[in-house]
């Protein structure tokens, strides 16, 4: 029984478009030129209760139209949306109550009063019971460290503070889904750390269903087992991360360091790469080629002094998706 | 309900953060009623009597109208002007709670706030330098407060129409600007509309805004007699119906379009 | 200049809204002073083209503010969001840096029915404009303008020393827009005439001139041609605010806030 269920889900934005000066304006006005933009084009993909999924794409993607049509602020084109068994949009109260969003870009606290005035009214805006807030409040602080932070107007937080801040707004109530829209943005390694390690305790004490959508791809690294990856609008990549980084970046790359290297080198279904004074790098597919026979062939021929397997990672497997949408 | 109230509780709070913020309004207050006041002494030097109107009542109408101006400053169209440039409004509907109703309540923490703040300095300026704010007859002040109740609702329906048309007509910015020329002169905030010309009266029948600040005030002094203030109160109800009816049909077009095109 | 220019471009249709509504107000206020002295013929004084004459003339000046020296009543948000650091890192004097950048061009949606009020009011009144006049009346502009600054600068300035939203800039719009230069100050009580004429000298904007161009008495039988006063004091403020102006900044500099 999947929590979250998208099928064929497209949406369209139209986008008047605005031409300079009084004249393109007035026109605009009276006989506007629309561009249909296709945010969305077929999307489906559903989730199991307790799973973890990083949502990564170019900016532009369609991410954030997900998550929107998701938690019921957007009404979808065509295409249905379940969650939890409901229609957010039909249900929007419903839903909404049972999940938490945080907007990394757009803070949802209040600029000028301390941060536990805000915490309060989400108290009585979720109806929380007050021994679950007390509860809450308490783990948070164990994970965040957010009792300290709870006194200071929030204008006065670091950014690093106000996004734990933020966070904890969204999770006071227990929600069963949690929506993480560029939770990281701007964070230094501390503060990333802190969150990726609430995260990670969250979903595994509160078994809550996180969807994450993030540019860091070390938070995807650390935190989603799955991945799902968006470009202009269709989802290009659904499944484990490994396997999707073996199959989009299947190449090692070898690097030797010699006295004196041998530019004319060559081994079946391999590639050099790039040749320097004393180093060499070789690229190889692990399925045709094994290292140590590689190794071998290389040793016979110059004299190796040191040398270095790189596996392929996350990055060159993006690139490699957006290179192609 | 408890939720509202909080949210208005946060407005009251957040606007003592700056002290300074607090002073210079309260100070613009005073400014107004020595204007206000200097003026209406100027002209009835040459007139005791002008539209059955004397020299004491006219000093009230300016003190009082300080008052609940004070009292009904409202921020629901600035707010909307302001989530809609920041392209954060779509995003309030991710909470569960009605936000037309939030937004009121934000005002009213807004106005029980100018109430705290202002409300009692201005009075014990105006009993100090000009004279005390007595209405013509005790009897009234039920009818004046229900009035003014009436005409703070009436005044946040109308911001609340002229920032929904911001969300709808971004592309003409704050809406402000024609909110406020509009009421300056149609409310008789400043100058009682009986002393405009006719044909301008005409026309502000037809309208609601004599009826959000004149309305009120005019009961205070006693220009209305007991009928007329009844009717005048009548009429602002009616006005506060047909335009909660409208605001709530604009409001789901709004919403509607808001869940189609995105904030 | 660009700033105005590109405006324009970006949001036509908010700059269309401007110009069909601000006007608006300053008719607005035209209307008030109609009525009023419909209902009593002349208000001490003054007949209705002599108060249009009067009134068209403070928003001319208004007008000349905002088209040069509008980024005086942002210095409180310059500050507050750290923009003003970015002046202080020119290798110019920071008050002529800002200055230049403050040039606005949409001003002129401001100044036009200004324009058009006072050149009603001079066609009504049937004054005499010889040269003397006219110099008088340049003396008139550019000191009510100076005036206008200064009281901005000296609001804009108190954003050095404490946190403000713009309260005292905001307090000052209003203050000039509808107190002050509304309605000529004669009609105030007499201890207020002295706060508005020396400490605060907004009589000089344009209750002054106005009563000197229609040969009115003043309240305090100032010896001097009050037209030439109006530049004399018009500088003398604007230095002092600039001075006042520039001790802020130097607190704020060292401070750092």
């Amino acid at each position: 029984m999947s929590i979250i269920k998208a099928v064929h889900l497209r949406k369209r934005f139209i986008v008047k478009k605005k031409e300079p000066g009084l004249k393109g304006a007035l026109k605009g006005i009276f006989a506007p030129k629309k561009i249909i933009i296709n945010a969305l084009d077929d999307v489906s993909f559903s989730m199991k209760k307790g799973e973890i999924i990083g949502l990564i794409g170019p900016n532009g993607a369609g991410k954030s139209t997900t998550i929107k049509i998701l938690t019921g602020i957007l009404q979808p084109l065509s295409g249905e949306v379940e969650v939890m068994g409901l229609n957010p949009q039909k249900k929007r109260a419903e839903v909404v109550s049972r999940i938490g969003v945080v907007f990394g870009q757009r803070s949802q606290l209040y600029w000028d009063i301390r941060l536990g005035e805000s915490f309060e009214l989400f108290r009585r805006i979720y109806r929380i019971p007050d021994e679950e807030y007390n509860a809450n409040l308490e783990l948070m602080d164990s994970l965040l460290g957010i009792r300290r932070l709870i006194d200071i107007p929030v204008r006065q937080l670091s950014l690093g503070q106000r996004m734990r801040g933020e966070i904890v707004s969204a999770v006071l109530h227990s929600p069963d889904i949690l929506f993480l829209d560029e939770p990281t943005i701007g964070l230094d390694i501390q503060a990333k750390r802190n969150i990726r390690k609430f995260i990670r305790e969250i979903n595994q004490k509160k078994k809550t269903t996180i969807i994450l959508t993030t540019h860091d791809l070390g938070d995807v690294q650390e935190l989603c087992p799955r991945l799902v990856v968006i470009n202009k609008g269709k989802i290009i990549e659904d499944g484990a991360l490994d396997a999707i980084v073996h199959r989009l970046a299947p190449e090692r790359i070898l690097q030797i360091d010699t006295d004196k290297v041998k530019k004319d080198f060559t081994y079946p279904h391999c590639k050099m790469i790039k040749c320097e004074e004393n180093k060499m790098w070789i690229s190889f597919n692990r399925e045709n080629v094994s290292a140590s026979k590689l190794i071998a062939a290389l040793s016979a021929e110059v004299r190796i002094n040191d040398l270095q397997v790189k596996e392929p990672d996350i990055e060159d497997a993006i690139e490699q998706i957006y290179g192609e949408g | 309900m408890n939720k509202y109230l909080y949210i208005m509780r946060i407005k009251i709070i957040s606007h003592l953060a700056y002290d300074i913020d607090v002073i210079f309004p309260l100070l613009l207050n005073f400014v107004w009623i020595i204007t206000m006041t200097s003026i209406w002494k100027y002209v009835y030097a040459q007139n005791p009597d002008i539209h059955g109107v004397s020299l004491p009542q006219m000093q009230t109408y300016a003190i009082v109208s300080t008052l609940v101006g004070c009292f009904c400053r409202h921020e629901v169209q600035e707010e909307l002007y302001y989530r809609m440039r920041q392209g954060t409004i779509a995003i309030d509907f991710i909470r569960p709670m009605n936000l037309v109703v939030s937004w009121l309540f934000e005002d009213i923490g807004n106005m029980v706030n100018n109430l705290l703040k202002n409300f009692v300095p201005i009075l014990l300026f105006a009993v100090i330098f000009i004279q005390v704010p007595l209405p013509q007859n005790l009897s009234i002040i039920p009818l004046f407060v229900l009035s003014v109740l009436l005409c703070a609702l009436l005044l946040w329906l109308i911001s609340l129409f002229f920032g929904l048309l911001t969300v709808v007509w971004v592309d003409f910015g704050n809406l402000g600007v024609i909110r406020d020329p509009l009421l300056k002169i149609m409310a008789g905030s400043f100058v009682p509309l009986w002393f405009f010309p006719g044909w301008f009266r005409k026309v502000s029948d037809w309208l609601p805004f004599k009826y959000t600040y004149q309305t009120p005030l005019s009961i205070y002094i006693g220009k209305l007699s007991m009928t007329g203030s009844l009717a005048a109160v009548g009429i602002q109800a009616v006005w506060i119906t047909v335009l909660c009816v409208c605001m709530y049909l604009f409001w789901q077009k709004v919403k509607k379009r808001l869940l189609i095109q995105g904030g | 200049m660009r700033c105005a220019v590109q405006s324009w471009f970006e949001y036509p249709l908010e700059m269309l809204c401007w110009i069909i509504f601000i006007p608006l107000y300053s008719f607005g206020g035209l209307l008030l002073l109609k009525v009023i002295s419909t209902q009593f013929s002349e208000i001490g004084g003054w007949t209705f083209h002599g108060l249009a004459f009067f009134y068209g003339l403070g928003i001319v000046t208004h007008g000349l503010h905002v088209i040069f020296f509008f980024a005086v009543w942002h210095t409180n948000y310059m500050v507050l969001n750290g923009e003003f650091d970015r002046i202080l890192l020119y290798p110019m004097n920071p008050f002529f840096m800002f200055i230049i950048q403050s040039f606005n061009i949409a001003g002129y949606i401001d100044i036009t029915p200004g324009i058009i009020i006072f050149t009603y009011a001079c066609l009504k009144l049937n004054l005499d404009w010889n040269a003397v006049a006219i110099l008088k009346l340049i003396a008139v502009l550019i000191g009510g303008t100076l005036i206008r600054t200064g009281i901005f600068m000296i609001a804009g300035a108190i954003g050095f020393f404490r946190d403000t939203r713009n309260a005292v800039t905001n307090f000052m719009v209003d203050f000039l827009a509808y107190n002050t230069t509304a309605f000529p100050l004669n009609i105030y009580p007499y201890g207020i005439q002295v706060i508005l004429t020396f400490l605060i000298p907004v009589g000089f904007i344009n209750t002054y001139p106005a009563q000197d161009f229609m040969g009115m008495d003043n309240t305090f039988s100032i010896p001097i041609n009050l037209s030439l006063c109006t530049l004399l004091v018009g500088i003398a403020f604007f230095l002092l605010a600039y001075g006042f102006f520039r001790f802020g900044l130097k607190h704020y500099k060292s401070t750092g806030s």
